[in-house]
């Protein structure tokens, strides 16, 4: 009872919105602002705009919304989420209405991927099956990535503008269309409205959505979300459009939306599928009206986008309830449903009707303007009138498949009856009464919410009213032609879905959902084996790879050297000769020792090497310093000794090749450097200036101690805390080694 | 008499208190009396919080103090403030871990508080050696931390190869730096500054000494192809110690590149040019590898050290950008990278189930059911990692992409923007986990303590926060950045 009463609540409260939102869009007279700062630095103003444009589609998602909610009511009950699942819906309302409100281009695109997550959700809402699941993923990810290609877009634009405000960007429109950047910026928006709209090749996400629960479906598949795409396009026109790419981009990709949309319907046979292929291919319609960009085409377009909402989420409300009474959603196994509840029956009919183009429906209307803008438009071949007269015929097929066919009776019996209840009946004959009485009074609708929001979108009236009879013309004779070719296919659409089945099989392999479905299986077959291949826990391995990156670093640097000579006359001398030979043969003999105490040895000659070499240039302290670390390291070893495991060198001979490798690489580039650097140790400043201050400043006569105990204290300091604490870790180890034993 | 030179020893004060509060701890420790968990932590949370209000009262006096040692500059305030909040909600974690796990309290929470004060040590460096023993003491005290579990096998070895690899890197690190000191005569900054200014960069000794740096500190904020030892450590090392060699340790790597490569007066001029082609080289192959690498884990600590890896690549991008943006953007990001890295670890220490801990991802199948405000709290961090809007990661990502783009590396910004997608995918797939599987057969998640509940949800507001009114760090990073 409690979830019921939030629902109605809901549905209440939208319903408020809804007409508020009619009311306002008939008395608003300038766009009104309203604007603070958020994040100036990046562009980002929480700024939004109150205009006849977005108070249209604050009437479509808040009309279709109330009703969904009421809808929700009576679908809801005895799911297990349905809460969540209500709240969802609810959050995804406010980020809808933030997304036609927003003016900040960023923060549109906010509100855009808070759609997306929430769709998310919400097509997952039957988590506990596995295509569920899969479905949303692939909805998020189509979706996504298309919102990524948006930010691009508006950091771009950024770049080209200087702002992120629809309302200053339309006046910066010449600026922007003269840029460089200009066609990735379209490019970049029309792939994210592309993805959000479901067009070719990105529409096989919403099919795949088909999971949802119906009133999710009804609401975001139909009437909303999918329209964001379509709203973006929209609002860009002032700014981006009419040039030559604006134009062939979005007349073809939504030519080839509709037509694929279309055909794709009739072979399927579940009806929410076959709806959903429907609104893909009206989501076609809008962009190629869009394309056009005509003052015809826009009216038309804004006419089409109220019809489709209205019959779509219907008819999606209506395919919920037929599941509810049959138990399925097969087409092939529906049959019969009008006598089972006739309320239904008409539920489906009036929407159906619009949705066919018929008059007096708004969809009659809808369709006529559509030829009409077809017709008259400079721009485009005959071509494109042929797919758009198809796609039309074909939804009328759709249209009587999913409306017409489950409700006639195959049998003679009659099936019991079946009472749904009121709030699964009421909305979609709403819809069909409220499409019915569009249709009816075509000047009132036009002239109050229609033409302030084609104004508010162009910025001037178009001068084309609505009416339902235009007398016997081209365009009513396209119209007939459609209904009449629409009826003849439904005659013999088996033969049609079939072979539509048979086109589908044979072009599968270049299907844009299996080309999905491989990058993503590639790409995790890439990341595994990249994992597998580079973290294979050795740390052998790791060191090798750290030791040729530094040495591609230092590789790098070299080219980029203006001078590459380097003076050796270092090496002639005698004695330097004889102790970088010495330690050279050590290091080089150390490699292939064959015990533990060998190669300790050898090393420590290195480390004698080294000590030499600060005797013979003049640093005793700190050739004392290296002797004693070096004698340290020895009984730190001698210490440990018993400890130590049995010395194995072991190591395969293919990965002794590629260390060997590694080091000559990385130690020809380090000798390499140090001896180009050599002239530099002319200088002798620092010792310098400690052996004149040590007596005068710290009153001490050993220089060393004085740098350790004064010049340096903190240091000091710090290397005895160091020591410290390596000291307990050492302890803390050896502790661990004693309890375990 | 010695005359003492100048010295304000104000501007150490937050260090100070750490290492009274390490050794005072120590001191406790050591009492013959067993002394209770929650003292230690109170003893250490207050010595913290003590700290951070010392931090938060130092105001930045844009000159070198202690003969030269250190410079205490507005960003370094920050950082500090930062680091100690960390500590803070790490010390939080500890606490309830340890219940579970045989760790000597007392040593591991004075290595902790030592790890964090060589962190700031980094942060207020303004000499090479400083640095280095900053990151000297950071690097030993995690390197015994990792290994602190004495009942677990991988412990050990993470704490054996984290140290040797870290000494490998340690050694190019200190090689860089002597060569440094070799080309400028000087170890402090900034004159090393002025040399290079003097000098030009071009030199082969100052190559080669900041090639060697850049290597031993991309080991540290594990860059490609640096990175190699962190999912290995990520998985084996007590969770709270990943936690803080996720955040602490990335944090001071960052800290420690800032202090090298953008010293005041030459404000990231060794980067122009050769400098910034190879950081764009290490950002992008970090990007790429980091969240495929994470795209195919199974554990939820390996994932999160991929995702670890792959945002230092995010981060790293500023150097390329070499702006002030850039560098504003990376001291936010910052901070959203601690709050939700820190939180994303804290409820995986909070939720147990029968006692255990729960690391693969199937594990957290029904979460949100049994324990929905945690569940939400994880959702928050996993988003605000991938960059959803309202949440800090998003305004960090848009502000970091931005000043790339403001520098036309467009290309780097278009991998970061498609990595960032990619990343969509495995974060996700945690929060469908929970979400929308059914819990695993007889599976019940014990309660989630008070304490994890606090660092959560201290982690959440604070990427919340960041989220939805950046204004409150961006005032105060205009303030710091200008004397830069």
């Amino acid at each position: 009872m409690k979830f019921r009463t939030s629902c109605y609540s809901l549905s209440g409260a939208s319903a408020v919105l809804c007409i508020f939102a009619i009311w306002a869009s008939m008395n608003l007279d300038a766009p009104y602002y309203l604007a603070f700062d958020w994040l100036p630095k990046v562009g980002l103003r929480i700024s939004f705009r109150v205009d006849s444009f977005s108070l249209f589609f604050v009437t479509l998602i808040c009309g279709i919304g109330s009703l969904v909610f009421f809808f929700c009511a009576g679908y809801l009950p005895g799911d297990k989420s349905r809460s969540r699942t209500l709240s969802i819906l609810l959050l995804f309302t406010l980020s809808m209405l933030g997304l036609v409100l927003s003016d900040n281009v960023l923060l549109l695109f906010i509100f855009w991927e808070f759609t997306t997550i929430t769709s998310f959700f919400l097509v997952g809402a039957k988590c506990e099956k596995k295509e569920a699941r899969e479905a949303a993923l692939q909805a998020l990810l189509v979706t996504v990535a298309g919102g990524m290609a948006l930010l691009v877009a508006i950091l771009l634009l950024f770049m080209a503008a200087g702002t992120l405000e629809l309302s200053s960007l339309e006046a910066n429109r010449q600026l922007i269309q003269d840029s460089p950047l200009y066609p990735v910026i379209l490019i970049l928006i029309a792939a994210g409205a592309f993805t959000k709209s479901a067009q070719f090749p990105f529409h096989f996400w919403l099919p795949g959505a088909m999971t949802a629960p119906s009133p999710v479906s009804a609401f975001l598949h139909s009437a909303t979300m999918v329209k964001a795409g379509i709203y973006l396009l929209a609002r860009f026109h002032p700014i981006l459009g009419e040039t030559v790419l604006w134009h062939d981009l979005l007349i073809g990709i939504g030519a080839a939306t509709m037509i694929v949309g279309a055909s794709l319907a009739l072979a399927r046979t579940d009806i929410k599928a076959l709806l959903a292929y429907t609104t893909v291919s009206a989501l076609g319609m809008l962009t190629f009206l869009l394309g056009l960009g005509t003052t015809l085409a826009m009216k038309a377009a804004l006419v089409f986008l109220l019809v489709h909402a209205c019959y779509k989420a219907a008819l999606f409300m209506v395919a919920g309830s037929i599941e509810k009474l049959a138990g399925t959603r097969d087409l092939d196994r529906l049959h019969s449903l009008g006598k089972m509840s006739p309320a239904l029956w008409c539920a489906a009919a009036l929407p159906a009707l619009s949705m066919c183009g018929l008059p007096p429906m708004l969809g009659f209307i809808g369709k006529e303007l559509i030829y009409e803008a077809k017709l008259i438009a400079p721009t485009i071949d005959e071509l494109f009138l042929l797919i758009g007269f198809t796609a039309n015929a074909l939804t009328v097929t759709a249209a009587l498949l999913a409306a017409v066919k489950p409700f006639i009776p195959r049998t003679m019996d009659s099936p019991p009856k079946r009472k749904l209840t009121l709030p699964l009946l009421a909305p979609p004959i709403i819809l069909g009464i409220v499409s019915l009485a569009c249709g009816l009074f075509p000047t009132w609708v036009g002239d109050n919410l229609l033409e302030p929001s084609f104004q508010a979108l162009k910025g001037e009236p178009s001068q084309i009213k609505l009416k339902l009879w235009h007398g016997v013309n081209p365009v009513f004779i396209l119209s007939v032609l459609t209904l009449v070719t629409g009826a003849l296919i439904y005659w013999i659409h088996s033969y049609f879905a079939r072979m539509v089945s048979v086109v589908e099989r044979w072009s599968s392999p270049f299907a844009p959902e299996r080309l999905y479905a491989q990058l993503v299986k590639r790409f995790v077959q890439f990341a595994s084996l990249q994992t597998r291949l580079a973290q294979n826990g050795s740390l052998n391995f790791y060191l090798t790879v750290t030791l040729c990156f530094a040495s591609l670093l230092l590789a790098a640097a070299f080219f980029s050297l203006p001078e590459k000579a380097v003076d050796l006359s270092l090496l002639i001398h005698l004695k330097t000769s004889l102790i970088i030979l010495g330690a050279a043969a050590a290091a080089v003999l150390s490699i292939r020792a064959q015990s533990m105490l060998e190669a300790v040895l050898l090393l420590g000659v290195v480390g004698l090497g080294v000590t030499l070499f600060f005797v013979f240039y003049g640093a005793p302290d700190l050739a004392l310093t290296q002797f004693l670390v070096e004698l340290l390291l020895l009984v730190l070893i001698a210490s440990i000794w018993s400890r130590l495991p049995a010395f194995r060198p072991d190591t395969p001979k293919r990965e002794k090749r590629r260390d060997l490798f590694a080091a000559c690489i990385l130690g020809v580039f380090l000798s390499y450097f140090v001896l180009q650097a050599v002239f530099l140790n002319e200088h002798n400043a620092i010792s310098e200036f400690y052996a004149q201050n040590a007596a005068t400043e710290a009153f001490g006569r050993n220089v060393v101690n004085v740098i350790l105990v004064d010049f340096r204290a903190l240091d000091t300091m710090g290397e005895i805390t160091v020591l410290a604490i390596a000291m307990m870790g050492i302890m803390s180890l050896l502790k661990t080694r004693k309890t375990k034993r | 008499m010695i005359d003492f030179p100048e010295i304000s020893w104000a501007s150490i004060a937050p260090q100070t208190v750490i290492l009274i509060t390490a050794l005072t701890v120590l001191a406790i420790d050591l009492l013959p009396r067993k002394i209770e968990r929650i003292n230690i932590t109170l003893t250490a949370l207050l010595g913290v919080v003590i700290a951070l209000i010392f931090a938060r009262n130092l105001t930045p006096a844009y000159e070198t103090d202690f003969s030269g040692m250190i410079y205490r500059d507005g960003v370094s305030i920050y950082l500090d403030q930062l680091l100690l909040a960390g500590t803070a909600l790490i010390l939080l974690m500890s606490h309830r871990y340890a219940q579970f796990h045989p760790i000597a309290y007392g040593e591991y929470t004075v290595l902790l508080l030592f790890a964090s004060l060589g962190m700031m040590t980094i942060s207020i460096s303004a000499d090479l050696i400083t640095l280095f023993i900053g990151v000297e003491l950071l690097s030993l005290s995690l390197y015994v931390m990792s290994g602190m579990d004495k009942s677990s096998l991988s412990s050990g070895e993470a704490s054996v190869k984290y140290f040797l690899l870290g000494a490998f890197s340690t050694g190019f690190l200190v090689y860089g730096m002597a060569l440094l000191f070799g080309a400028c005569r000087t170890s402090n900054l900034v004159l090393i500054g002025s040399a290079i200014l003097d000098g030009g960069a071009g030199t082969p000794l100052l190559i080669l000494g900041f090639a060697l740096v850049l290597v031993g500190l991309g080991f540290k904020i594990s860059l490609v192809p640096f990175h190699m030892w962190a999912p290995d450590v990520y998985q084996g090392a007590p969770t709270p110690v990943t936690a803080w060699i996720a955040a602490g340790s990335k944090i001071a790597g960052f800290a420690a590149l800032l202090r090298i490569f953008s010293l005041p007066g030459i404000s990231f001029e060794p980067f122009g040019g050769y400098w910034a082609q190879a950081i764009w080289w290490l950002s992008m192959l970090t990007m790429i590898i980091g969240n495929a690498g994470a795209l195919v884990q199974n554990d939820i600590k390996r994932m999160l050290a991929y995702s670890s890896i792959a945002h230092g690549g995010y981060l790293s991008m500023a150097f390329t950008a070499n702006n002030t943006v850039g560098l504003q953007a990376l001291l936010f990001y910052l901070a959203a990278y601690l709050f939700m890295t820190l939180g994303a670890f804290a409820v995986v220490i909070a939720v147990r189930r029968n006692g255990r801990e729960c690391l693969s991802i199937p594990d957290l199948a029904g979460l949100a059911r049994q324990h929905p405000g945690v569940a939400g709290l994880m959702a928050v961090f996993l988003f605000s990692l991938a960059g959803m809007p309202f949440t800090a990661g998003f305004v960090g990502k848009l502000w970091l992409f931005g000043a790339a783009i403001q520098e036309k590396y467009y290309l780097l910004a278009a991998v970061g923007i498609l990595t960032t997608l990619l990343s969509f995918y495995y974060y996700l797939r945690i929060i469908v986990f929970m979400y929308m599987h059914e819990p695993q057969k007889d599976a019940v998640f014990d309660a989630v303590p008070a304490s994890g509940r606090i660092a959560a949800g201290l982690a959440a507001a604070g990427v919340l926060a960041l989220g939805v009114y950046p204004n409150l760090l961006w005032k105060v990073l205009a303030a710091h950045t200008n004397g830069l």
